[in-house]
């Protein structure tokens, strides 16, 4: 459906660095990335209100590298939702098919399907569009969006004013119309849940270029390099060598200051061969040090101490201290009723399932200036040899 | 305590320059009581500078305007080096003296391509179209600011919206900001007219103070001020400062609404 092939563009001193890219008709695909990263300037690019400096992009097979945004069939909901203050929420929605001089007959038939498609109905005789909620003035921005039926619809950051449960609820609704119009849609968005809950695949952008795309589950699974790991939020992130065969076949024992972390990979890493390490704080297990009847054997796990807990609405936060030398671990875990979670300065014992450890070659190109303990709960031991900050890529 | 006294500081400021305001405007009419100004504006001198002084400033305000929009928006759209230069330059005569206003034009039509016009096209110096040049010019500086700040704080995003939606660079300028700036606009259309009705110093400097030919109201409240006509200045000081009032209140009007 959408091609991009060779994009270069730049705004200012920022450049987007060589953007390749398909996107499949009915898809919807969510960039991600940090603030800064350069998505609305791909976005913007696609759609044609920056042109590259280099490249082309394709639409159907057409190149439309130089058509301007209204020979292009698309729609676009920015982030402020830009409803036309002077108009009525009918005017507003019906604009794009008054523009483009349909029969008033059919704009009304058509303004009245769309706003009963998105549950509008009622708000369409309301005079002052300053006058809507958040999540009203999201539905009549969709609808103004979806009522000239585009090839594709763009989405930069349209929940981002919403609060929690509005976006949710939205997400939901946005997600249905999506797949019952089989319309294609480009979102983009720093959240990852909201990327997660509507893209069918998600493309990861950082500084100016697009580093991962993939099935969202995939990407987030399976980060490319440090640099899309630290932006999916991998917690856990420490130096370490490798220092010899697992006890299984396919694993590998790495030293992480003074705890041993069992890695299941199957590739030819020499001991001595420096990565890093990254462990999702879901996949961080922390269990009493005295739990009896615990399902660990009391002797396996990393022992370690509370250091922070931080209770959230459905689960627990819990940052730990191995004990002798000090490596600090993040676990997330859901609460369930009557669990209590752990206390602070209690001694526990963490384990971590060799699969679910992540190896990034500490010489990945692509990790750029990333720092390592760039956050306080992924740090290694500062000061110690092969664990210092200086050490990361 | 302290803060009381500084509002009542506050308050006693507010209060001096609204009297020093209303006693500039109700002096006139007490000087000499309605009734002699009343009369003076049925004699056919003093409706000669009414008619002239609105044929002049409004033909000049509807050319700013014209003139106005499209460099406004270009103001507020697009970025180049040396923006803040051409802004500075086009507001200048605000701050500019009209009599040197006048002297400039008078010089323009002294030499080169303007001696020229002068002597082939259309005659400005000591005639009323030199009046219009003069009033244009003191409108337009005004109304280039008022429509550059109305265009700068419509969305931009609007527009580009509506492009999505079908519409080409004009029509999404013509039903998006052009609607979303008419207050904007007739509010600096009527500043830049108030601004022109009142020119003296650079109209009566390149059309002269001819009596019955070049007479705005300035110039005329001038004539008969300097002939010891005092019924005739004040009825035509007491028209202008009728007009700016209502000028000051449509333009608040016009704002309230635009906000």
């Amino acid at each position: 459906m959408i091609e991009v092939r060779d994009v270069v563009a730049r705004y200012g001193h920022f450049w987007l660095r060589e953007v390749n890219l398909s996107i499949a008709a009915g898809e919807c695909f969510a960039l991600i990335g940090p603030s800064g990263a350069g998505k609305t300037l791909l976005l913007e690019t696609i759609m044609g209100v920056k042109p590259p400096t280099r490249g082309r992009i394709l639409l159907g097979g057409a190149d439309i590298t130089r058509a301007a945004p209204e020979e292009r069939h698309f729609s676009y909901v920015p982030q402020d939702l830009a409803l036309f203050p002077h108009l009525s929420v009918r005017d507003n929605v019906g604009f794009g098919l008054r523009i483009r001089n349909a029969p008033r007959d059919d704009v009304d038939q058509r303004v009245r399907s769309v706003a009963a498609m998105l549950g509008i109905e009622s708000l369409l005789s309301r005079r002052d569009v300053r006058s809507l909620s958040g999540g009203e003035k999201q539905r009549v921005a969709l609808a103004r969006a979806l009522v000239v039926e585009p090839r594709v619809l763009f989405l930069d950051e349209p929940f981002g004013a919403l609060d929690t449960s509005t976006r949710r609820q939205l997400h939901v609704e946005l997600r249905d119309v999506q797949r019952r119009l089989g319309l294609t849609t480009v979102l983009v968005t720093h959240d990852h849940d909201e990327a997660f809950a509507l893209a069918d695949r998600i493309g990861v952008m950082i500084d100016g270029g697009l580093e991962q795309v993939g099935d969202p589950r995939d990407v987030f699974d399976n980060p490319l390099n440090l640099r899309v790991a630290r932006f999916l939020l991998v917690e856990n992130l420490w130096c370490g060598q490798c220092v010899g065969r697992g006890p299984r076949q396919g694993e590998l024992r790495f030293q992480v200051g003074d705890v041993e972390l069992t890695v299941a990979r199957d590739e030819p890493i020499q001991p001595g061969q420096s990565f890093w390490l990254g462990v999702r704080a879901q996949d961080v297990t922390v269990t009493p040090d005295d739990s009896a009847g615990s399902c660990w054997p009391a002797e396996s796990g990393i022992p370690a101490v509370v250091e922070v807990v931080r209770r959230h609405t459905d689960r627990c936060t819990v940052i730990v201290r191995s004990r002798s030398e000090g490596v600090r671990l993040e676990s997330a875990s859901v609460l369930r009723d009557g669990m209590a979670g752990p206390e602070r300065g209690q001694r526990v014992r963490v384990t971590i399932p060799p699969r679910r450890v992540l190896l990034f070659p500490q010489g990945d190109p692509t990790a750029g200036a990333a720092r390592p303990g760039g956050k306080d709960t992924a740090g290694p031991v500062a000061g110690r040899p092969g664990f210092h900050p200086a050490d990361g890529p | 305590m302290k803060r009381r006294w500084f509002d009542v500081l506050l308050l006693a400021a507010l209060g001096i320059s609204t009297t020093l305001v209303l006693t500039l405007i109700l002096v006139q009419g007490a000087y000499t009581g309605p009734r002699e100004p009343l009369r003076a504006l049925t004699e056919p001198d003093v409706q000669g500078a009414i008619y002239l002084s609105f044929m002049t400033s409004g033909l000049a305000a509807v050319i700013a305007i014209l003139l106005a929009v499209p460099t406004g928006l270009a103001l507020a759209r697009f970025s180049f080096p040396g923006r803040w230069l051409v802004e500075s330059l086009l507001v200048v005569p605000i701050v500019m003296s009209p009599i040197s206003l006048g002297v400039a034009l008078l010089l323009v039509f002294r030499s080169g391509p303007g001696e020229w016009i002068e002597d082939h096209l259309i005659r400005f110096v000591f005639e009323v179209p030199g009046i219009v040049l003069a009033e244009f010019f003191m409108a337009y500086a005004i109304s280039v600011l008022v429509v550059r700040s109305t265009f700068s704080a419509i969305d931009a995003r609007l527009e580009q919206v509506a492009r999505f939606l079908g519409c080409t660079p004009w029509r999404a300028f013509r039903h998006v900001s052009l609607p979303l700036a008419r207050n904007g606009i007739l509010a600096a259309f009527v500043l830049g007219w108030a601004r022109a009705m009142g020119d003296f110093g650079a109209s009566s400097t390149i059309a002269g103070a001819v009596k019955g030919k070049t007479e705005t109201m300035p110039v005329s409240i001038y004539l008969n001020l300097a002939s010891v006509s005092l019924n005739r200045a004040i009825a035509l000081s007491l028209v202008l400062t009728f007009v700016t009032v209502v000028v000051v209140i449509v333009v608040g009007l016009l704002m309230r609404r635009s906000s």
